[in-house]
C-alpha cells in the first residue's frame, strides 16, 4: 500500500508540483508533491507557518495553484471553484470557525446536503448523527452555543455528508481538552475504516503519525520528509527537528 | 468562544443568565405597560388610530429593512442605493398603473418584479465582478451611493419631479370594531405586507435557500468549502432583496397617497435604523426593527409634531443600543 502512493497516476489524490501563495512574488508552497491512496490515512506535520494550511486550500480550491496541479483519480481539480470540489469527492474541515454558528447542528450539516434529494440527505443526516452521539443531543441547538470539541463534532460530520472520497483536516485536534482530542483520534480511525480517504494536519504529531499509514513533513513550503508513521517516527532528524523531545502527551 | 457553556447541571452563570433573561421579561412588560398607559391617557381611540397608522408604517419599513439586511448579513455590503430601488419599484408600478391603466395589483407585481430584476442586474454588472477584484469595502460603499444617484436621477429624468400618485381609491374605508376605520387602501397595504413578511420569516427559518442565505452570513468561504454554490445564492439575495424593496416602494407610496423621486432615499435612513435596532444582518431583527419603529413613530405624533418622526425612531434607536449594543436580536459575535 506505501508503496504504490509515489507511484505516478494511481493515487486517489495527487498533489503534483503545486506552488502557490496569498500574495505576489511571495510563495507559500515552493513545489509540493504528496500522494493519498485509497483508504490511506496520511499526516501532514511540520513547524507553523510552514504551508500545511495553505495545502489543503490548494486542495480544496480556495486558492489556486500557481504551477502544478491537484488531481483527484486522476480528474483535474485545480481550476474548479470550492462547491464543484466539494460536490467531486473532497470534504474539507477547516481549523478555525468551521461550523455556521446561527445555523443548528442539524442545519449545519444540511448545507453540505445540497446534491441530494430531501429524504437521501435526512437519511444522511441521521446516519451521521449516530456516528456522532456526542452532538447527536445537541441536533436543534446552534452550533455557536457548543464547545469547541462539539463544534469540531460537528464540523467532521458535516463535511462527510456528501460522502466524499477523501476528507482533509486541518489540525482537528487543536486546542481541545483532552477527552475530545482522544474522541477526534478516534473518529478518525472510525472514519478510515468506511473507507474514506483522510489526509489531517497535525500538530499533535507524535499520536497521528503513529496512527497513519504515511506521513509528510513540510518545512518553508517544501516536502522534507516522507515515509511511513512509524518510520517517521524513528527517523532521528525528524524527531529531533519536528517531534521535539519526547515529553510524552503527545 | 471559549465560554460556551456546557450541559449537565446548571452551573453558576446558567442561573446568572436565568436571572437576566427574567430581569428582562420584566422590564419589557413594565415598558408595554408604561406605553399603553402614555397611549391611553390620549384618549383610547386616537391611540388606536396611531397604532393603525404605526402598523401601516411598520409594514413598509419592515420589507424594506428586510432587503437591506439581507443584503448586508451575505456581503457584507451597506447598500445606499436600497431606497432609491424603492423609489424605482414604485415609479415602475406607477407608470403601469397610471400611464399604461393595468389595474394596481398586476402594476404591483410589475414592479416588485422589475426591482428583482434591477438588483439582479446590478448584481452581474457591478457587484459581482468588483469582488472578483476584490474591491475593497469602502470602494463598494462609494459605488452605493454613486448607485443611488444614478437611480433616483434615471426616475426623475423618465417621471419629472413633480409629485405623482397612483391611481387608488383613497376615500373608502373599512369599518372595525370599537368604531375604528382604516381606509381601504391602508388595509391591503398591511395585508400585502404583512403577508410577505411571513412568507418571507418562514423562507428564512425554514426553505433551503433561507438557511444558505443564513449560512453565508455567517461564514462565506465556509459556506464555499461546504459546497454551497455561493454565487447562486448572492444572485438570489439579491432578487429577494430587490422584491421586497419594490414592493415596500409601492406599498409606501400607496399608503402616503404621493411619490416623488426622493421619497426612497428620504426612508432609507429609518431602513438603516430599523435594521440596526433589530440587530444588524439579522433579516429577522430588522423585521422586527421596522415593525417597531413604524409604530414608535407614528404613536409619537399623539405627544410632538410629525414633523419629528425621524427623530424619535433616532432616540428609540440610541436607547436601545445603549442597553442592547448589538440590537434587539443581535447576539454578542457567536462566531
Ligand atoms: N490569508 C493569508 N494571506 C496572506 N498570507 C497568509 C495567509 N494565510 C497564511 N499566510 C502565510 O502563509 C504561510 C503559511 O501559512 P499556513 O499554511 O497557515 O501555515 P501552517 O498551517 O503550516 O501553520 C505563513 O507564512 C502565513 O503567514
Ligand atoms: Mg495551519
Amino acid at each position: 500500500m506505501t508503496a504504490s502512493a509515489t507511484g505516478a497516476g494511481t493515487a486517489m489524490l495527487e498533489v503534483a508540483g503545486v506552488v502557490a501563495g496569498y500574495v505576489p512574488d511571495v510563495d507559500v508552497l515552493a513545489g509540493v508533491d504528496i500522494a493519498v491512496d485509497r483508504g490511506e490515512l496520511v499526516t501532514v506535520v511540520g513547524p507553523n507557518g510552514a504551508g500545511k494550511s495553505t495545502l489543503l486550500k490548494v486542495i480544496v480550491g480556495l486558492l489556486r495553484p500557481r504551477v502544478g496541479g491537484v488531481r483527484l483519480r486522476g480528474r483535474r481539480l485545480d481550476r474548479l471553484a470550492p462547491h464543484e470540489i466539494v460536490s467531486r469527492g473532497i470534504g474539507y474541515v477547516p481549523q478555525l470557525e468551521n461550523v455556521f454558528p446561527s445555523l443548528t447542528v442539524e442545519e449545519n450539516l444540511e448545507m453540505s446536503a445540497a446534491r441530494t434529494s430531501r429524504d437521501e440527505a435526512r437519511r444522511r443526516i441521521a446516519e451521521l448523527l449516530e456516528l456522532f452521539p456526542a452532538i447527536a443531543r445537541a441536533r436543534r441547538r446552534p452550533a455557536g452555543l457548543l464547545s469547541g470539541g462539539e463544534r469540531q463534532m460537528v464540523a467532521m460530520a458535516r463535511a462527510l455528508v456528501p460522502q466524499p472520497e477523501v476528507l482533509l483536516l486541518d489540525e482537528p485536534s487543536a486546542g481541545l481538552g483532552p477527552e475530545y482530542v482522544e474522541l477526534v483520534f478516534q473518529k478518525i480511525v472510525e472514519i478510515r475504516r468506511t473507507g474514506v480517504s483522510v489526509l489531517v494536519v497535525e500538530q499533535n504529531a507524535r499520536r497521528a503519525l503513529a496512527l497513519s499509514d504515511r506521513g509528510y513533513v513540510l518545512e518553508l513550503g517544501r516536502k522534507r520528509f516522507e515515509g511511513t508513521g512509524p518510520a517517521l517516527l524513528e527517523n532521528e532528524t525528524v524527531v529531533e527537528l519536528y517531534l521535539g523531545r519526547r515529553q510524552g502527551g503527545g | 468562544m471559549l465560554n460556551a457553556a456546557r450541559r449537565g447541571t446548571p452551573s453558576p452563570a446558567d442561573t446568572r443568565a436565568a436571572a437576566v433573561r427574567a430581569a428582562r421579561r420584566w422590564i419589557a412588560a413594565a415598558l408595554a405597560v408604561a406605553v399603553a398607559a402614555l397611549l391611553a391617557s390620549r384618549g383610547v381611540e386616537t391611540a388606536a388610530q396611531a397604532t393603525i397608522n404605526g402598523l401601516v408604517t411598520g409594514t413598509y419599513f419592515a420589507l424594506g429593512a428586510v432587503g437591506l439586511s439581507l443584503v448586508f448579513g451575505v456581503l457584507r455590503l451597506v447598500n445606499f442605493a436600497h431606497g432609491d430601488m424603492l423609489t424605482f419599484g414604485a415609479y415602475v408600478a406607477l407608470l403601469l398603473n397610471a400611464a399604461l391603466g393595468w389595474p394596481i395589483v398586476p402594476a404591483t407585481l410589475g414592479g416588485v418584479l422589475a426591482t428583482a430584476a434591477l438588483a439582479a442586474a446590478s448584481e452581474l454588472a457591478i457587484w459581482r465582478p468588483m469582488r472578483a477584484r476584490r474591491a475593497g469595502g469602502f470602494q463598494l460603499l462609494l459605488i452605493t451611493v454613486g448607485l443611488a444617484f444614478v437611480i433616483r436621477n434615471g426616475v426623475q429624468l423618465v417621471a419629472g419631479a413633480d409629485p405623482l400618485q397612483l391611481r387608488l381609491d383613497v376615500t373608502t374605508a373599512v369599518a372595525l370594531p370599537g368604531g375604528l376605520r382604516i381606509g381601504t387602501v391602508e388595509l391591503w397595504v398591511v395585508v400585502t405586507g404583512l403577508g410577505a413578511l411571513l412568507a418571507v420569516a418562514t423562507l428564512l427559518r425554514y426553505g433551503r435557500l433561507g438557511k444558505e442565505m443564513r449560512a453565508l452570513a455567517d461564514n462565506l468561504s465556509l459556506a464555499e468549502v461546504a459546497g454551497i454554490d455561493t454565487g447562486r445564492v448572492i444572485l438570489a439575495t439579491w432578487l429577494f432583496a430587490g422584491a421586497l424593496a419594490g414592493l415596500a416602494g409601492v406599498l409606501s407610496s400607496a399608503a402616503a397617497g404621493i411619490l416623488t423621486p426622493n421619497f426612497g432615499f428620504q426612508l432609507l435612513l429609518s431602513l438603516f435604523a430599523a435594521t440596526i435596532l433589530g440587530g444588524i444582518g439579522n433579516a429577522y431583527g430588522a423585521l422586527a426593527g421596522g415593525l417597531l419603529l413604524g409604530f414608535a413613530e407614528e404613536w409619537s405624533t399623539m405627544f410632538v409634531d410629525a414633523r419629528w418622526k425621524l427623530a424619535v425612531g433616532f432616540v428609540i434607536l440610541i436607547l436601545t443600543l445603549l442597553v442592547r449594543p448589538n440590537g434587539l436580536l443581535g447576539r454578542p459575535a457567536l462566531k
